[in-house]
Order: C-alpha cells, then structure tokens, then sequence
C-alpha cells in the first residue's frame, strides 16, 4: 500500500459532519414512522398512519402544485438563462465578459430573506411595478402579483439562473465554434446554424441545467412562504406549518420524506426521458 | 433582406435580450435600494423625498445591532470551519484511495439537493 501521510486527520473531520447529515436523515426518517400525541412533542409508537394521510386531496394538491412550478420555473430560467450564457460564452470583450459573469451570480449573494424581500417590493400592489404601469397609464388597477403562481415563480427563476447560466455556458464553452462556421460556409444563415448545430451540441448542458434547477426550486421555502403567503404553498411550507405551527413532527417528516422521495422519482424520471437526446451532445 | 443586415438585425436583437435579462437579475437590488432612501414611512415609486433616515434608524436600532453582531460570529465560524473540513477532505479526495470515499463523497455532497428534509431534522 502507498504511504497515505496524515488520511485520517484530513479525512475524520468530513467523516464526522457526514454522520451528522445522515444521523440527521435517519432521525426524520424514524420520525416519519411515528404516531403523533396531540399535545405533545414526544412521538407515540410506530405506524404507517402517517404516510396513508398523506394521500389525501389536500397534501396531494400541494405535491402537485409543488412538482408544477418547479417545471415551470426550471422551464422558465431555462429560456432566460440560454442567452445569457450564449452571451456569457461568446462575448469576445474581456470586460464585458465579466461584468456579464458577476451580475449573473448576484441573486445567490443577496441572500434568500434579502432578495425574497426585494421582489415584494418590486411586486407588491403599491411596488416598484405596479407603481411604474400606472404612471405610465398601461393599466388603471394594480396588478395582483403577490401571492400568486406568477410571483412565486419569477422570484424563483431569479434565484435558480445564476445557476442555470453556470451550467450551460460551461457546456456551451465546449461546443467547438469550428461547427458553425462550417455550417455557415455550406450556406446555413445563423439562426440555422444555432438551431441545428449549437443548440443540439448544448443538450448536455441543458439536461443538467434543467435537472438541477428542478431540484433546487423544489426545495424552496423562504420565496413561496413570503411570496406565496399562504396561497401558493410547496411541500416545504406545508412542512414548516406541521413542524412548527402545529408541532405534528412525525407528519411533518413524513412530508419530507415523500417530497424527498418525490424529488427523487421526478429526477430519475426527468434521466430516462432525457436519454434520448444524449446523442445529440458532443462525442 | 440582405446577408449583412439580418446579421446586425440578430446582433441588435441579441444585445436588447441580454441587457433585458440583466436588467431582471438587478431588479430587485435596484429597487430595494431606492426604496431605502425613500423618505416617507409609506413606500411609493419613485420616492417623493429622499433621506438616509432609514440608515441611521437601522444602525440606532438595537436588534439590528445585535443581529449584526451575531451574524459575524456566525459566518466568522460557520465559514472557517467550512472551509478547514472542506480544504483537508477535498485534498484526501485528490491524493489518496480510502475506505468509503465514494459514499463520503455523495453523503457530503447530497445535502444541497435535499433542503426540504434539512429544514426539518432540527427537531
């Protein structure tokens, strides 16, 4: 065996946190499994009340809301992160660049409080939008845009480009521009040559721009609890209302836990109808 | 259309779309920081008064204070201890081959993707 100086004074440290995570896991999942005491905060004896509960209408709507604006939004930062990360990729200024780079990054610095905070008073009835169309005589009431679908998800598309962006400028980085000029000396305009050149050879990039953002809206709270206030609810939120509104710990974990096994499933889901396109990507 | 115009057609187009898209990423830092110079107690756009009332409210503020305090504490640790544990692991990750490796790798990794169940294993 080779000589490993110091393995385990690098290694234990990790070692130690990574069993708090999975201690932590095992103690949700023991929860989950759990009888609730009305009134109390110790959990009863073991059953699966918890999990048959959760098939009614009521935390089923919420799944699937919760799984609908996650498409939406990974849909959305989508659409809006490929021209930037086009941008990102093929601005030739190294200045430019960036700039283009540092104000992508900027809403996972701001915060998740700060920046949900930002968008209601961007969104609000007497915010920064509503107040600018008014003015500008486009509508006569304000909008309703607090509270509903519409706000949640564009304050989470927000949050999820810098993410998006990271992602497909790095496998936009590796699409060789030699294709398109040759696409383009065999007479294809540009927009040709991006449509059957660039934009397939990006599917990797986007496979796992999509897939992440999915799994990171889905596990969004503080945007849908302060945007959505109540109205537009995702499986955190309804988990923070049991654990800590309610203190019903074991439906609360048992929430988690389906979400997490949701996430899962829509995940590998998300795989097998992408495999298909892999050929697309760079050999 | 001639060749060269559509070409600068789709260039224009493609600067109005980015600068779009930038402008939706500093939107809210924009705006919440006008509405912190704002200087009525009632939020309206754009402000009829400016003031740096709110700054020197925030900084009298006692829980501000102290939540400021705290929250360099927090960071001071939280990050230090990060990126020790961090530093060490991802240098064993590089150089050696040991027991668990992969599981530790995913174990540690995993925890970005399931926020939800996080927020619920303090109790």
């Amino acid at each position: 065996m080779t000589s490993r100086p110091f393995l385990r004074v690098l290694v234990s440290p990790a070692a130690l946190c990574a069993l708090g995570f999975v201690a932590a896991l095992a103690a949700v999942m023991q929860y989950s499994l759990r009888a609730y005491v009305p009134g109390s905060l110790e959990p009863g004896g073991f059953t699966l009340e918890n999990f048959t509960a959760l098939m009614k209408p009521l935390y089923a709507r919420v799944f699937l809301d919760t799984v609908w604006i996650c498409f939406l939004t990974a849909f959305f930062t989508l659409v809006v992160g490929y021209p930037l990360a086009y941008a990102l990729v093929h601005a030739r200024n190294v200045a430019l660049k960036s700039t283009i780079l540092v104000i992508t990054v900027t809403p996972l610095f701001l915060g998740e409080v700060v920046r949900t905070y930002s968008w209601i008073v961007v969104l609000g009835n007497n915010g920064f939008l509503n107040s600018m169309l008014l003015k500008s005589g486009l509508i006569e009431q304000p909008l309703q845009l607090m509270f509903t679908r519409f706000g949640v998800v564009t304050a989470l598309v927000h949050v999820t480009l810098p993410v998006m962006v990271i992602m497909l400028a790095a496998a936009l980085s590796h699409v060789d521009r030699d294709y398109e000029r040759a696409a383009a000396s065999l007479g294809a305009g540009p927009i040709r040559a991006f449509l059957t050149v660039t934009l397939p050879l990006s599917t990797p990039g986007i496979i796992a721009g999509v897939t992440t953002a999915f799994a990171w809206t889905f596990s969004a709270f503080a945007t849908p609890q302060l945007i959505g206030g109540g109205r537009v609810n995702m499986v955190s939120n309804l988990v923070y209302q049991l654990g800590f509104a309610s203190f019903n710990f074991p439906f609360a974990a048992s929430l988690s836990v389906a979400g997490l096994a949701l996430t899962f499933a829509v995940l590998a889901l998300m795989r097998a109808a992408a495999r298909p396109l892999e050929r697309f990507g760079p050999h | 259309m001639p060749h060269w115009l559509s070409h600068k057609l789709l260039r224009f187009l493609g600067v109005i779309t980015v600068t779009a898209i930038v402008g939706f990423l500093l939107l809210p830092a924009l705006v919440v920081t006008l509405a912190a110079f704002n200087g009525r107690a009632i939020l309206s756009f754009p402000p009829e008064t400016w003031s740096w009332r709110w700054f020197i409210k925030a900084i009298e503020y006692q829980d501000f204070q102290l939540g400021f305090r705290n929250g360099l504490i927090v960071t001071a640790w939280a990050s230090s201890i990060a990126l020790v544990v961090g530093a060490a692991f991802a240098l064993a990750l590089e150089r050696y081959e040991f027991r668990f490796k992969r599981a530790l790798e995913t174990v540690l990794l995993s925890r970005s993707w399931c926020r939800t169940s996080r927020s619920a294993s303090v109790f």
